[in-house]
């Protein structure tokens, strides 16, 4: 599975909403947050996150998730070239 | 040449950019889609600016295949002067590039890893290049020798 450049609902631990608290990352009420990989590596999956219109890249532990949802619904482009 | 992207994937410049547009400016949600933000309890707003950089960076990814298409295609006419390729298939989520051709009269269909296309058309390497070929080699028909 290729993660990067995709957006994932992932479900963080405790300790996790904590940490993305910190990074003063807008956190909804339920447990699955929406966040936008740019690279996945052995440490975790960096993400990006906006502060003051800037763009940032936030690298969260693989310890913190327990899962990742990866919504597909979005289907086939087809071009034609002659 | 079908050139078909499966799936979707945003830059992080595209991506910047649809963080930054107001709500009027995205895209409205299809019910389906609605309905996953709904069952993943996230917000339409963010799930909508998701698939706004997704759609950013669609034409990119769409490019990038035609490219790949062509130059294979060419690489292919100098193994069989007939081969030609019908489509070319980028699925996103499982990072490969699937192509489904014919050559010497015969059908073929190719898998290639969507990294080695990547770092074969960003860098020209010759490494990277053999490998390819390699691939050529194993599922392209190669064209029936002359009987003398």
């Amino acid at each position: 599975m290729r993660l990067a450049g995709q957006t994932v609902a992932v479900i963080l631990t405790e300790e996790g909403k904590q940490v993305l608290s910190l990074a003063a990352a807008d956190l909804p009420d339920n447990d699955l947050v929406l966040v936008s990989v740019e690279e996945s590596e052995d440490l975790g999956l960096w993400i990006r996150l906006t502060r003051q219109d800037q763009m940032h890249f936030f690298l969260l532990r693989w310890e913190y998730i327990l899962g990742i949802d990866l919504p597909t619904g979005i289907g086939k482009v087809v071009g034609l070239r002659g | 040449m079908q050139v078909i992207v499966e799936g979707w994937r945003s830059s992080s410049s595209d991506w910047l950019k649809a963080q930054q547009l107001s709500p009027e400016e995205l895209p409205p949600l299809s019910p389906e889609q609605k309905d996953v933000a709904e069952k993943l309890g996230i917000s339409e707003e963010d799930y909508a600016r998701s698939t706004k950089a997704g759609e950013l960076s669609r034409q990119e990814l769409q490019a990038k295949a035609e490219a790949f298409g062509t130059f294979l295609e060419s690489r292919l006419r100098k193994r069989v002067a007939d081969a030609s390729i019908q489509s070319v298939l980028l699925q996103t989520f499982d990072g490969r590039v699937r192509i489904a051709g014919t050559a010497a009269g015969r059908e073929f269909r190719l898998q290639i890893d969507e990294e080695l296309v990547d770092n074969l058309m960003q860098s020209g390497s010759s490494e990277l290049e053999e490998r390819l070929q390699r691939i050529i080699d194993l599922g392209v028909p190669a064209p029936e020798a002359k009987a003398s």
